[in-house]
């Protein structure tokens, strides 16, 4: 980008993106033209990944309180009272863009990012979840991205110290052009350590911890509000993406969290860097900022002032400390071997102003650059009607069926990949992946835990976004459920098409809708979360997808069930196998279209999953799995893998349409293992709470074995389930 | 806190340092962070090192790291009967800094990896980090990491006395699944998986574990520590770059 001087502020404004709306708004508030620096700064605030202007208005629908959340959407990460004095923050965060262009570089930034919004938050981070979606698994360009995605991801967090405890990889031809790279991170803080924002008292020093500010990632947030061109156009973007430091990062981690001397507020530099963490922590305090470039640490000499202020350089911190404790701050960086400098004061002016030079060069509210968009305004279309959805008579051979489902990339094993991550630093991981339908991990010195499940993916939302993002919900509950946790808090990443297609405007107002919604069904509030916007490349755009991460209490990690069920145990079905709606695997498997709108009964989940919970705190139940992706036959099968060992369930149960029942992706229901001398008390106490539960085999043997249909060795299941992803 | 005086080395990038530091303390040692850049003081008995990626490990893993003053005093140490362990990347900056002979190499299949693996203990080597662990024991413990294919010139044959810890199904290509390393003294041991996560049953396993109570229990049992005496640092490595002469120790 060049600032050239031939153009005028307005022709240069909407040549870089802003809209004839938002440069009248900019003239009028700020009562004359802007100058360029000033520009650019509004450009890269004003964009879709700064501002969330297209989706402002929709997000703020989301229930965001309840008992537990102790900090919700606007802190840096939302934080939840998880007991002993304890609380998780966590969030979702996206980088796609980045992702797409320089896979090992973008991943890991991305999740340095993310960690820095934890340590921001006050806690120190403790868990790292991945949610990747790429192409398809058998295409070079998709083993490229996903080697340099896991790569990056595992680079930065073993480096970091910080275990990656599960996540989820989805294969769709929808995401060949446009991967998508969503990370959640976690930490814990007490909960009188948490940090704000909001830069108060005049006269206190502004501080920039960390990296020194280079000429990368410059105007990253604008690159990430467009869609991608072909690849060969977008390699040429590598300029806006950043590198990571992880080395840098923990020390600068260690540094923040032992440094509260006269800390008054803090935030981390990401997109739009300098100019963001100014404009919203004086915006957050109603106060003002005087910076002066000059004093920024810089990597190269010669940087243009707009550089310097929308440089997104990884490891930076932008710190307000008390007058008088400035120079105890600088010693304490000093000791920890990051760099620190004062560069600036904080005003009552209300203004952020910047000097570069001795000049003025940046002189505008505070508040006007952080919140102060028009808001855009999209047209919503109409969201196409059901695919037909052909009809198909019953496979002959659904045992076969089963070995071919449980050989999908998306539901095959993935272990592999999560060997290159660290699961167990920090020695708090419980269940890390493949090792329970959600991640547990305890607190400090106590045998209470938390858990948390990320679930997500397009199938079901590109057929029904409202009942897909709804369907995804009630999984991650009864996931929850399923390692004994009762669910507190929501954080979520939607991604999704261009909002200036009506169609794409109407599935990600309807996804919107479904979250808040189904959250108000399960009294769920959400914390915090990302929107990604302009997925689309010249293939189109990605299905409409949403990332579900939700946070749980675990009373006591020692009644968790095992990994995996053993021979003697009693298979209890819990719910009711589906009926004919909702197999997205199935039906994809079979016809190739992932099959009429997802059914969703999100009271049956709550049902279920309180009723787990208590189950599993009378240490009644020994293994348990819902029913996800391919229905209650893969999750037996999986089941069946893990311990290596047979299940022999009858039939009778499974109808006039037994592949729907057993393939179909419905809600409510898991199965349950159990010892015999506890079915009798479980099964006694499953009617009052609404949840039907029957006895329907036992464990045991090398078959698993479901009535008459079914009849399968489990080595040879096994041996489908290792496929590799690609 | 009462127990023998543990110190564990802390470098810039360790990610390890606090679960070793849990781990100790679970042992009945009185144990203490150390910065790197200071020698160690007088009053410990053993010191750690921890995994994770001091300095960065962007250069050959631990080579940095192994010219920290903590770690040239760590002969003193030595000699005057302490015990030392090296986790991971500590294992990594002993064999550096040639308190431990061979060299770490990148993983075959070349990678990152974290796995619970299963360990035997091939003999009794009578030293102190064995007390608990007696020859045919198996240990369970997770790995990880991208350079922890052990290597030696020599081949097995050259460290086969000296490797008490063998994988039972080796996962990075190391010479004859050699997973744990003593000196001849049989107090300093590196260690390419990670005791210090397996401390506790709800984290998978406390097989790690008696190797810290071993070493406290022979801790406990030495004589108070001695005066200092001044000790040349020695240049670790021969012209090979790889030191392959196991120590024997004072």
């Amino acid at each position: 980008m060049t600032l050239s001087t031939e153009n005028s502020a307005r022709e240069l404004g909407l040549a870089m993106g802003l809209t004839g709306v938002e440069l009248d708004h900019i003239v009028a508030e700020l009562g004359r033209e802007p100058n360029r620096v000033e520009l650019a700064v509004f450009v890269g605030m004003w964009s879709e990944h700064c501002s969330y202007k297209s989706t402002k208005a929709l997000l703020a629908t989301l229930p965001s309180s309840g008992p537990g959340v102790l900090a919700g959407p606007g802190a840096h990460a939302g934080t939840v009272d998880v007991g002993d004095g304890w609380a998780i923050a966590f969030k979702i965060e996206s980088h796609n863009h980045p992702s797409a262009v320089e896979p090992y570089q973008g991943a890991a930034t991305g999740v340095g990012g993310i960690l820095r919004d934890v340590v921001a938050q006050g806690a120190r981070p403790v868990a790292v979840m991945d949610a990747l979606c790429f192409g398809d698994p058998a295409s070079p360009r998709t083993r490229w991205l996903q080697d340099g995605v896991v790569g990056g991801i595992g680079g930065y967090g073993n480096s970091y110290g910080v275990p990656n405890i599960g996540g989820l990889t989805v294969y769709d031809t929808g995401y060949e052009g446009n991967p998508l790279v969503n990370a959640l991170a976690a930490g814990l803080v007490r909960h009188d350590g948490m940090r704000t924002a909001a830069a108060t008292g005049p006269g206190n020093a502004v501080l920039i911890v960390g990296a020194t500010t280079g000429r990368d990632g410059i105007l990253g947030a604008a690159f990430a509000s467009e869609e991608l061109g072909e690849h060969h156009e977008h390699t040429a973007r590598r300029s806006h993406v950043q590198v990571g430091d992880p080395f840098m990062g923990k020390k600068l981690m260690e540094a923040m969290l032992s440094f509260d001397d006269g800390l008054v507020a803090c935030q981390d530099l990401g997109a739009c860097g300098i100019a963001c963490a100014t404009a919203e922590m004086a915006a957050a305090g109603g106060s003002g900022f005087d910076i002066d470039l000059d004093l920024v640490p810089q990597r190269e000499a010669g940087m243009e002032p707009f550089e310097v202020l929308l440089s997104e350089s990884q490891e930076r911190f932008m710190l307000v400390v008390a007058a008088g404790r400035a120079e105890a701050a600088l010693a304490h960086f000093r000791d920890h071997g990051v760099h620190a400098a004062v560069c600036g004061t904080v005003t009552d002016s209300g203004q952020m102003r910047v000097r570069h030079d001795g000049t003025i060069v940046v002189d505008v509210p505070a508040a006007l650059v952080a919140d102060g968009t028009p808001g855009q305004q999209w047209e919503t279309g109409t969201l196409p009607g059901p695919r037909p959805y052909p009809d198909f008579p019953i496979p002959d051979d659904l045992g076969a069926v089963l070995v071919q489902l449980i050989a999908q990339p998306g539901i095959s094993d993935h272990s592999r990949l999560y060997e290159r991550y660290d699961q167990t630093v920090g020695n708090r991981t419980i269940r890390g992946p493949g090792q329970g339908e959600a991640a547990v991990q305890k607190l400090p010195g106590s045998t209470a835990g938390y858990a948390i499940s990320l679930v997500g993916g397009g199938e079901r939302c590109a057929v029904d976004p409202y009942l897909g993002i709804q369907a995804l919900l009630g999984e991650a509950v009864r996931n929850l459920g399923c390692v004994g946790a009762r669910a507190v808090a929501v954080s979520d990443g939607i991604n999704a098409g261009s909002p200036s297609d009506p169609v794409e405007f109407a599935r990600l107002a309807a996804l919107i809708r479904g979250l808040g919604d189904g959250l108000r069904s399960l009294d769920l509030p959400v914390t915090g979360g990302n929107c990604s916007l302009y997925n689309e490349s010249p293939a189109g755009a990605i299905p409409p997808t949403p990332m579900i991460g939700v946070v749980g209490t675990v009373g006591d990690i020692r009644r968790i069930p095992a990994v995996a069920m053993k021979t003697g145990e009693i298979l209890l079905l819990a719910g009711s196998p589906p009926g004919e709606q909702g197999h997205a695997a199935y039906g994809r498997l079979l016809t190739g279209s992932s099959g009429p709108a997802p059914s969703v009964d999100l009271a049956a989940d709550r049902r279920l999953a309180a009723f787990l919970v208590g189950q599993i705190a009378a240490r009644r139940i020994r293994a348990a799995k819902d029913s996800g992706r391919g229905g209650l036959a893969v999750a037996l099968a999986k089941l069946c893998i893990r311990g290596g060992v047979g299940a022999e369930v009858r039939g009778g149960e499974w109808g006039s349409r037994p592949d729907w029942a057993l393939f179909g992706e419905g809600p409510g229901a898991a199965w349950i293992a159990t010892r015999p001398e506890d079915a009798g008390a479980l099964i006694a106490d499953a009617a009052p709470e609404g949840v039907p539960v029957q006895q329907v085999g036992v464990v045991g043997g090398n078959r698993l074995t479901i009535g008459g249909i079914i009849d399968l060795a489990v080595g040879d299941l096994a041996t489908a389930y290792a496929k590799e992803p690609a | 806190m009462s127990g023998p005086r543990a110190a564990v080395i802390v470098f810039p990038g360790s990610n390890g340092d606090r679960d070793l530091l849990e781990t100790l303390h679970t042992a009945g040692f009185d144990a203490f962070p150390h910065p790197s850049g200071r020698a160690l003081p007088e009053d410990v008995v053993l010191a750690g090192l921890p995994g994770g990626f001091s300095f960065g490990d962007y250069w050959r893993a631990g080579m940095l790291a192994s010219q920290e003053p903590a770690v040239r005093s760590l002969d003193h140490l030595v000699e005057r009967g302490g015990l030392v362990i090296g986790v991971c990347n500590g294992f990594q900056i002993l064999v550096e800094a040639g308190l431990l002979p061979g060299a770490l190499s990148y993983n075959d299949p070349a990678g990152f990896r974290h796995r619970w693996v299963t360990l035997e203990c091939a003999f009794d080597s009578g030293s102190p980090w064995f007390e608990a662990v007696p020859a045919g024991t198996r240990l369970r413990m997770p790995i990880a990491h991208g350079e922890g294919s052990y290597f030696h010139p020599g081949g097995f044959d050259a460290v086969a006395a000296h490797a008490p810890l063998l994988y039972e199904n080796n996962p990075n290509g190391s010479v004859g699944g050699v997973a744990a390393l003593l000196d001849g003294t049989g107090r300093v041991l590196g260690i390419m998986p990670h005791p210090e996560r397996a401390s506790d049953p709800d984290l998978g396993s406390a097989d790690g574990l008696r190797l810290f109570e071993g070493a406290c229990g022979a801790a406990s049992r030495l004589p108070p520590p001695a005066s200092r005496k001044t000790a040349a640092f020695r240049p670790p490595h021969d012209q090979s770059g790889i030191r392959t002469d196991i120590r024997s120790g004072s």
